[in-house]
């Protein structure tokens, strides 16, 4: 027997017990042989493809356990205006794309009134100036607000009677749109997105993931701040792209997860909001704006029914939390789920998780929570002078305490976000490794695992995925280096040169 | 006949033959224009303000006599030989004498009255068929865009109109799955609507839908979740609470029907048998849950329970719950002069034991099913009556927290 594929002179990580291999067969889909030395000899036949990596790092596939696959792809496709800096920089980028503008609208994404030297977010009359024929649809960063030009204004279907558009002195609608105007603006833009505009966006995505390694994502679709046709697409169509989506489908509508047959249910299921907009719940007010402390978005009782309901379909629950406030009420509404069940062994999931405390995470321990983390927060916004310290003050230290939470037994999944963070797992590796706060740093391994086996194990795929063996799926990636022998602060630096996915050689910039 | 409809893309058809391809969309703005000004007249200047504010005035004139001259040439004179516009060297307007009908014009003519019929109500919501001259922009015509856009958000606010209208109709008539299906209509338009909704489930309450309401709740709660990231509000909830707490104790009547169970249920509330009422909690305003529960009692029992009280006792219950007032039997001024020889500041501790008296005296004749709904709420003073109620036990009292 012949392999389809040879990876030797490796430094084969499985993911097992620290254990390394120096090479690796595959045939067809799966890992058939691993070992040391030459024993691989009689696995070559002249169709098998050799990859002599000398001495690099190769890793199981990257599991990404965070990862809003739809809005990623739109993205892709629409104008990053994170960087802009005044209204006017803003006008001329939109005239610029104006000029090749192909059809539809234009749509620029991640803006924050705060980027702005006017402080403000700009509006219709403004956005008129510089592009007055073609729709231009403009969003925050995190969807809360929308911003239309006039011909936008007339060429989608408003909710004039709903609440939350701005008005100017004339009683006439601004061309910004919040709340619940927001919210229906939204739900008619996405609604009206073809099946065929998702199924172009999230394949023009695909090249970039595997180019990261990634071989498996937790595809977080549906619900406030997305669409349900998001989750619906990934629901019947997930299966036709090259890497592996396991939907977390965002809802409370648990009748519609058991017609469904999904076992999981969740993922951004809100309990509270953001630090960036001081909408995360926490135990203490907010540095920046006293008197406030964040809020919950449910009750206590609402989300205690809600996970009991989860507990009693034995559906596995991914609950959004990144307040201390949020976090100790997902855990009281497990531990109430938990008495009156008894029902163990599901592996629920707290996400994104931030502001974790000592006693939480023996809770979490205690229950048996997965914590679905994503490390590259802390390269965004970790560290003096930068948003935790702004938002929490001196407290910004007690943020993603990765370290802490993997020694009290939690197990951490990564994910990386995208698109509020790179689809970048290696980023993510970086992150954990070099935290901010030293006492929070991880060691590479276990940084590794996040993304490769604690990603399985998130998922119920640890049989099959997440680790090097033989029997198991062949999702392999190559680094251009030995990870291990990199100096910590240069990880971010390696990266990818080869992604095999269930046998497939995908991404190869090894030649 | 000319029919002529603005509202979703725009149609002229004479006689039912269409021809509003001939007309150009400047043409078809134009008469929009006049149709939607109040006298449906307007002086050339205005138009071409809005309709070519960037040409030069030759160039301008010339687009508009080009227009005209589009119109009078589709738009055949009607049966009595009337020409559809009048225009003369300063102004353009719709011949008032012309026959013919308008969408737009039809529904601005609409204002609520006791005459509304269900058919008028319904003809007019038919004529909605989308946005005002949708699928137009006109590119450099800032004012005529602003002109639509302000007119759309009348004609949003005209159809809720009209759809609320009719569902007061249907509801007169008991009428009710239609008039669920319209605010089901309006709920398209402001799917957040929780009066709406509050509505629905009032109308499946009254019609001993409690399970639809049920369902009805749940799938606008997973809505608001979705799509706002909110739970519904204090009152839907109450209502919702309500709804569950009836229909769980109509279950326990075997062999009934669920309409026939819903209307034992408000037999019940009327006859010398069991009375269960839902009270409710607002946090930090002393008394406010017994003020509640006295409100409620005093509108379910008969008036003789009452009269065991004395009037210091009535007059004391009084301070927290008006309504009291209305069973002392006192005339205007004789109530002024009670309340004023009264001393005003009223010992908790005798609203207290007033309001023990009461549910002790009703009890004794009939039991009282107490459900306190938001009980985290409760506020101290209420909080520590029920921890001494519950000690107590009066006999026939039943206090459930929910």
């Amino acid at each position: 027997m012949h392999a389809d594929i040879l990876i030797k002179n490796g430094r084969c990580m499985t993911m097992e017990e620290r254990e390394i291999k120096e090479w690796l067969a595959i045939e067809k889909t799966r890992i058939i042989a691993m070992g040391n030395g030459n024993e691989y000899e009689s696995l070559v036949g002249k169709d098998t493809v050799v990859f002599d990596v000398q001495g690099k790092t190769v890793l199981p596939g990257f599991i990404d356990s965070h990862f809003h696959v739809v809005q990623t792809a739109l993205n892709s496709v629409s104008l990053d205006l994170s960087g802009v800096k005044t209204h006017e920089e803003l006008g001329e980028l939109i005239r610029e794309t104006s000029k090749t503008f192909l059809g539809g609208y234009i749509r620029g994404i991640k803006l924050e009134e705060g980027q702005f030297k006017e402080k403000k977010f700009p509006n219709r009359t403004f956005l008129d100036k510089y592009c007055n024929d073609v729709p231009v649809l403009l969003n925050s960063y995190e969807y809360q607000v929308s911003m239309l030009n006039t011909y936008a204004m007339l060429y989608f279907k408003i909710p004039f009677t709903a609440e939350g558009i701005e008005m100017d002195e004339k009683q006439m609608p601004t061309g910004i749109f919040r709340k619940q105007a927001n919210a229906i603006l939204r739900t008619n833009i996405l609604k009206n997105i073809t099946e065929s505009v998702r199924r172009d966006a999230i394949s023009g995505i695909m090249a970039t993931l595997l180019m990261n390694g990634i071989t498996t994502v937790n595809a977080m679709e549906g619900g406030f701040m997305y669409s349900d046709k998001d989750a619906e697409f990934i629901f019947e169509h997930g299966k036709e792209f090259p890497i592996d989506m396991v939907l977390f489908y965002q809802t409370m509508d648990i009748e519609k997860i058991k017609a469904k047959g999904l076992n999981r249910v969740g993922g951004c299921l809100y309990i509270d909001g953001t630090f960036g907009a001081r909408t995360a719940a926490l135990s203490f007010e907010y540095a920046d704006c006293r008197g406030t402390m964040g809020s919950l978005r449910l009750t206590q009782q609402e989300i205690n029914d809600f996970v009991l309901k989860c507990y009693k379909n034995n559906l596995q629950l991914a609950l959004y939390t990144i307040g201390d406030r949020a976090i100790e009420t997902a855990l009281n509404a497990h531990e109430n789920a938990l008495y009156q069940t008894g029902i163990t062994g599901l592996r629920h999931r707290l996400e994104h998780v931030e502001l974790a405390n000592e006693k939480q995470i023996k809770r979490a321990k205690d229950l048996g929570i997965v914590f679905s983390m994503q490390p590259t927060y802390e390269t965004y916004w970790g560290g003096s002078g930068k948003m935790y310290e702004q938002r929490l003050g001196n407290k910004y230290i007690r943020t993603n305490p990765f370290k802490k939470i993997i020694d009290d037994g939690v197990v951490i999944c990564g994910g990386t976000d995208s698109d509020i963070t790179e689809p970048r797992p290696l980023l993510g590796i970086h992150a954990a490794v070099n935290h901010s706060v030293k006492e929070h740093r991880v060691d590479i391994y276990d940084a590794l695992k996040m993304f490769t086996c604690n990603g399985a194990y998130g998922i119920f795929e640890e049989n099959e995925k997440g680790t090097l063996r033989v029997g198991k799926l062949a999702d392999v990636v190559i680094l251009d280096e030995d990870i291990l022998s990199v100096p910590s602060n240069e990880i971010e630096k390696v990266k990818v040169c080869v992604t095999i996915k269930s046998g497939e050689i995908l991404f190869n910039n090894l030649g | 006949m000319l029919n002529i409809c603005f509202l979703g893309k725009s149609r002229f058809e004479y006689d039912g033959i269409g021809f509003g391809d001939q007309l150009g969309n400047k043409a078809v703005a134009l008469i929009c224009l006049l149709a939607l000004n109040e006298k449906r007249y307007l002086s050339r200047e205005k138009i071409i303000g809005y309709m070519w504010p960037d040409s030069n005035a030759e160039a301008a004139k010339y687009n508009l006599r080009y227009n005209l001259w589009l119109i009078k040439k589709n738009i055949a004179p009607d049966k009595n030989g009337h020409q559809f516009l009048r225009v003369d060297n300063d102004c353009c307007c719709i011949n008032k004498d012309y026959e013919f009908e308008c969408d737009i014009i039809d529904i601005i003519k609409f204002k609520p009255n006791n005459n509304d019929s269900i058919e008028g109500m319904l003809k007019l919501k038919q004529l909605f068929r989308g946005d005002l001259l949708e699928g137009c922009y006109f590119n450099k015509c800032d004012e005529l865009n602003e002109f639509i856009i302000f007119e759309r958000i009348n004609f949003e606010q005209r159809k809720v109109k009209i759809l609320k209208r009719l569902v007061e109709l249907y509801e007169n008539e008991n009428n009710f799955d239609s008039c669920i299906e319209i605010i089901n209509e309006i709920l398209e338009i402001e799917p957040y609507d929780e009066e709406m909704v509050l509505k629905i489930l009032d109308i499946y309450t009254k019609c001993g839908k409690q399970v639809a309401a049920i369902t009805y709740y749940n799938n606008f709660s997973n809505i608001l979740a979705g799509s706002l990231g909110i739970s519904p509000s204090y009152e839907l909830r109450n209502k919702y609470k309500e709804i569950r707490l009836t229909l769980s104790d109509c279950n326990n009547d075997d062999g009934l029907s669920l309409e026939d169970k819903s209307s034992r249920m408000s037999d019940k509330k009327n006859s010398h048998s069991d009375i269960k009422i839902f009270s409710d909690c607002i946090k930090n305003i002393d008394f406010f849950w017994i003020s509640n529960v006295i409100g409620k009692i005093t509108s379910v029992v008969e008036k003789d329970y009452l009269k065991q009280l004395s009037n210091k006792e009535l007059l004391d219950l009084s301070v927290v719950q008006s309504d009291i007032l209305s069973f002392l039997n006192l005339n205007l001024n004789e109530e002024l002069d009670l309340i004023a020889n009264c001393k005003r500041e009223v010992m908790g501790v005798s609203i207290v034991n007033a309001f023990i008296k009461l549910l002790t005296r009703v009890c004794h004749e009939q039991s009282i099913t107490i459900v306190v709904l938001n009980s985290a709420d409760m506020d101290e003073v209420s909080s520590n009556v029920l921890k001494y109620l519950k000690r107590n036990q009066i006999e026939g009292l039943n206090l459930i927290e929910e």
